[in-house]
């Protein structure tokens, strides 16, 4: 079964009974891993076959599979390394 | 600073109400209205109780209390269509203080003994901001602690990727800082940073090969927003299809840190490859909520590498900022370096934004992202390209 890193975002009116949504979560299979109160995001990971029970949840507004963020910029060192172009990626 | 207003009111009548509104507001409101060719346009032409009305244009001005102007947009009562308090303008030739944008010569700009080109293009070197005591956050690769620009600097700093300190070996990060908020004298070369009276918060959410996860980057944003900073620069996104909308997660998240006083700024995107090919704004740039920072040269042209929106779907760029041959710190033994992308365009937003926020103590939030907006120079570029134009600094 695949699973995936998950991030959920609770609903606004919701987000001060989020362990209550987390449980509900952990329920349907969530590995909860932490619970970003301030933005109110829960972190963890989970089968994909229960991505829509969970995105079904109420007080659930969003599920997101992680997903890479990188960067890329060209870079050129100055004075003590001049003229050395350095891909960041 | 926000927009200020007369005592008066601009109102919209329905179609064809021309000379019947004279009635109406008399009987409603008891608002008597003249017409516009008898009206000089200074204020006190416009006495308590009294109006114009600008009958070829379908609109009326008036000076009426509260309750007299309110009557005349009563549910029911369709004698105004929209109504908006006046609005004073100013004279572009005199900035009013305190946010008021630098006057600039024009472009090209170059690197001086003094300064980065970046500097003097968005007025920072003439602004009398230096972010002081604004909390500012970079979501990073990190930061070179031991760098000769950052000794002695108060940097609060926390990793969220697991193994790794916040010391930053990729350069990136202090990259990133640097033009944001290094210091106004470095130890050696030009000066570099905008905001150097900011206090810097430093979450590393990158690896040493400047890649990471979602998990990381929100955690970092929580870090963030519950440390009290007003601005959040993250030079990271993974790039998206055309097609693609944006992330409700981090358009949520966005919000919410809007609500909660600050601030998050992302890259565009370097995938374009002008004039050929307009890559879409990456994620999370691409919401709503988020300022998405697209890049400009020293002819403030817009960067060929800088992404945008070229079928008005997808997200869109909000402002631009110098982004090619910029100058910085350097986690490297050559200590400093050159380079080029929407990642080193954002964090000079990051540092104007803090500057601003410096300015206005009570723009947070919205408010400070609408001044920052508000403050930028308009270029002849496309609004798909550079959105409200190149960033400036408060006077």
């Amino acid at each position: 079964m695949l699973r995936a890193n998950v991030a959920i975002a609770v609903a606004d009116e919701d987000r001060d009974r989020i362990f209550e949504v987390a449980a509900t979560c952990r329920a349907l299979g969530l590995d909860h891993k932490s619970t970003l109160t301030d933005i109110g995001v829960l972190l963890g990971s989970l089968e994909l076959d229960n991505l829509l029970r969970v995105r079904a949840v109420p007080g659930v507004v969003a599920v997101e599979i992680e997903r890479d963020s990188r960067i890329k910029d060209a870079f050129e060192e100055r004075y003590r390394r001049s003229e050395t172009l350095i891909k960041a990626r | 600073m926000s927009v200020r207003y007369t005592d008066r009111h601009l109102i919209l009548l329905p179609q064809g109400a021309g000379s019947a509104a004279c009635a109406s507001f008399r009987n409603v409101a008891d608002i008597r209205l003249a017409a516009s060719s008898d009206w000089d346009g200074t204020a006190p032409g416009i006495a308590a109780g009294e109006g114009v009305l600008f009958e070829r244009l379908g609109a009326a001005l008036v000076r009426g209390a509260p309750d007299q102007v309110n009557a005349l947009t009563e549910p029911g009562r369709r004698h105004a269509l929209w109504m908006q308090p006046e609005r004073e303008w100013r004279d572009c030739r005199q900035p009013a203080r305190p946010w008021d944008a630098a006057c600039l010569p024009g472009a090209p700009w170059s690197d001086t003994a003094e300064a980065t080109w970046g500097l003097q293009a968005t007025g920072v070197l003439t602004s009398r901001y230096s972010g002081n005591a604004v909390r500012v956050a970079l979501l990073d690769t990190g930061l070179h602690l031991e760098h000769p620009d950052f000794i002695g600097r108060r940097v609060v700093t926390r990793s969220f990727v697991t193994g790794l300190s916040a010391a930053d070996v990729n350069g990136h990060g202090t990259f990133c800082a640097g033009v944001a908020c290094g210091p106004r004298q470095p130890h050696e070369g030009p000066r570099y940073g905008v905001a150097f009276g900011a206090e810097l918060y430093v979450a590393r959410v990158l690896d040493d090969e400047a890649a990471g996860t979602d998990g990381a980057v929100l955690a970092g944003i929580e870090w963030a927003v519950r440390s009290g900073c007003a601005v959040i620069s993250m030079s990271l996104g993974s790039p998206v299809a055309v097609e693609d909308s944006h992330a409700q997660l981090y358009e949520a998240v966005a919000a919410r840190a809007l609500a909660a006083g600050s601030l998050l700024l992302a890259p565009a995107g370097n995938e374009s490859q002008r004039p050929d090919l307009i890559a879409p704004v990456q994620q999370p740039a691409n919401c709503p909520s988020i300022l998405a920072v697209g890049a400009v040269d020293r002819d403030l042209a817009v960067a060929p590498f800088s992404n945008g929106n070229r079928f008005g779907v997808g997200g869109s760029v909000d402002l631009v900022a110098p982004g090619i041959a910029i100058h910085s710190a350097s986690s490297g033994t050559g200590r400093y370096q050159t380079g080029s992308g929407t990642s080193m365009a954002t964090p000079f937003v990051a540092g104007i934004a803090a500057l601003l926020a410096e300015a206005c103590p009570a723009a947070r939030g919205v408010a400070l992202k609408d001044l920052l907006l508000r403050a930028c120079l308009a270029l002849a570029a496309a609004a798909r390209d550079v959105g409200a134009g190149v960033v400036r600094a408060p006077c």
